[in-house]
């Protein structure tokens, strides 16, 4: 058997009130890249911290595109996960050096002088045929914080992580510090499970998590069915997000939206499809 | 119930005001210098504070709506407007070093800017009425701006006696009397002075001033309302109920343990 994956909803949005330039949330996947291993992310930039927005970008598109060893073994060697935030971090001290030999702002090179930095939670999903077992397909994640992972089989059985209901939401997630912090405590949850056809995947920041949990615990369809590849005309759109953050009984909080959600194929009957 | 808009942010900001004493009084030594350049550096740091409390990321959140007015030679507003306007355009900012700890038991040297937004001055008498009425017309445009937000906040510091008692007098009355749905306006006034002793923080009465000036300063602060008790308290001070916002013989630490009380404790900024 071989599956293929597709990204049936993408979508990210700034909070109201706010440009896409202020979003702090940033999402990527390297598709494009004709590579063996699918790789998906999303993050969430804190967004009191120091140049935020870059963090999570960099974050996304180094675990997605990067064919540095130390990215693409991450999940063998999961204890290397420093080495791998490492790499990121010398990434956004760059970019942010440079920011800051523009910037005329004196608060902003007090901050860069203090050493003060970003941080982001962050959820990196991984496809991958498993060789070393079955020659099934496997998925495997690195989480940190309250971005989630849902995972809804095609037996229709539903698992979220690392947060499982909607009371989980706090405002001091764990979270990937773009700085080396001496004993930094926050360490990411690896996970991993099996891949079959039809199963469905999303990545998701707080706000949009939090939301999807409610409505499943809600028992509410209309809310639920609207993340489901039901139907092109029936997938959220930020227009939907303007709704539901209006929504008197159960609104979407005020916050960044960054959400990919991921159908899994069976190679042969998409063909069928196709043809 | 009063004084419970908070905290303020960008859609429901706040308004805070500095009063500085710029009379020839504030020549005398104070704390290795001058009274003059120690109220400039509190306000400037006051001002600098404010202006962290409101940087998310890069950006300076417009929660505050800030205004500094000096008197003494004249009636000056040094600074008006929305704290990220204010932190772009300070007159000058100062290299400098500041020592940090390293996190690990120890200082570390780091380069440090400081912006300057008020110079220190001081000359003539102490138009305190003036300014007072100054402060009203600032006050007044923004509860018709902002009508059900917390009320604005003003700090007035001060060594010496006003140009015009009855007239003071009559002039804070008038700007304790602006409002908003969520309270009337809060002044709150800082005597500062070398005296080594009788220093008195936030009375509740007035029994234990022996000093006609402090105790019409004190008849000029308002009772703080239960919410700035609280902030009082987290800054360090110890208030019973029914304090005012009053200094009385305060030294540089209480001054500058006051503007924090008074602005970022005040209005939920930290």
């Amino acid at each position: 058997m071989n599956i293929e994956t597709e990204i049936f909803l993408e979508l990210i949005y700034p909070k109201k009130g706010e440009d896409m330039a202020d979003c702090q949330d940033a999402r990527c996947n390297n598709l494009d890249k004709n590579w063996d291993i699918k790789r998906f992310a999303v993050a969430d930039g804190v967004s009191s911290s120091f140049f935020p927005a870059i963090f999570s970008q960099q974050l996304t598109e180094y675990f997605c595109c990067s064919n540095d060893p130390i990215n693409l073994q991450l999940f063998d060697k999961p204890e290397n996960w420093k080495k791998w935030l490492v790499n990121i971090q010398g990434n956004w001290l760059a970019e942010v050096a440079h920011e800051i030999k523009q910037t005329k702002k004196y608060y902003v090179r007090n901050r860069f002088y203090a050493n003060d930095h970003a941080g982001a939670t962050f959820v990196g999903l991984e496809i991958s045929r498993d060789n070393k077992g079955d020659g099934g397909y496997t998925w495997k994640a690195m989480i940190i914080g309250d971005s989630c992972l849902m995972h809804i089989t095609n037996k229709n059985e539903f698992q979220s992580y690392l947060l499982k209901s909607s009371d989980d939401f706090n405002y001091t997630p764990k979270y990937f510090p773009s700085r080396y912090i001496v004993n930094n405590p926050y360490t990411p949850d690896f996970k991993t499970g099996k891949v079959s056809p039809n199963d469905i995947f999303f990545l998701a920041t707080d706000a949009i998590s939090k939301w999807i949990l409610d409505a499943r615990e809600k028992k509410d369809k209309n809310r639920f069915v609207k993340i489901l590849p039901m139907g092109p005309e029936d997938i959220l759109t930020t227009d939907d997000i303007d709704i539901y953050r209006n929504d008197k009984e159960s609104p979407l909080e005020n916050d960044d939206v960054a959400i990919l959600g991921i159908k899994i194929l069976d190679s042969n009957e998409k063909e069928l499809i196709h043809e | 119930m009063a004084y419970s808009n908070l905290p303020i942010g960008t859609t429901n900001p706040g308004l805070a005001m500095i009063l500085v004493d710029q009379s020839y009084s504030m020549r005398d030594p104070f704390d290795n210098s001058q009274k003059k350049d120690f109220a400039a550096l509190a306000v400037n740091r006051a001002i600098y504070e404010i202006v962290l409390a409101c940087q998310s990321g890069e950006m300076i959140k417009d929660r505050v709506f800030l205004a500094v007015i000096g008197y003494g030679e004249d009636i000056q507003v040094l600074l008006e407007g929305q704290v990220s306007q204010i932190a772009d355009n300070p007159i000058e900012v100062q290299k400098m070093k500041k020592k940090e700890p390293d996190g690990a038991g120890g200082l570390v040297e780091l380069d440090f800017e400081m912006p300057i937004w008020i110079k220190a001055k001081a000359n003539n008498g102490t138009p305190m009425g003036e300014a007072f009425e100054a402060a009203y017309q600032v006050a007044e445009e923004w509860v018709k701006l902002h009508p059900d937000n917390f009320p604005p906040i003003v700090i007035n510091i001060t060594d010496g006696e006003p140009n015009k008692p009855d007239h003071t007098r009559d002039a804070a009355l008038q700007l304790m009397d602006v409002k908003t749905n969520d309270g009337n306006l809060l002044l709150m006034n800082a005597h500062i002075s070398n005296a080594s002793a009788g220093e008195v923080a936030l009375p509740e009465k007035d029994s234990g001033l022996y000093d006609e000036y402090a105790r019409f300063l004190f008849n000029i602060s308002s009772v703080l309302p239960e919410p700035l008790i609280v902030a009082a308290q987290s800054a360090g001070f110890s208030p019973q109920t029914d304090a005012r916002g009053f200094l009385f013989n305060a030294g540089a630490e209480k001054i500058v343990k006051l503007l924090e009380f008074g602005t970022l404790k005040t209005l939920g900024l930290r």
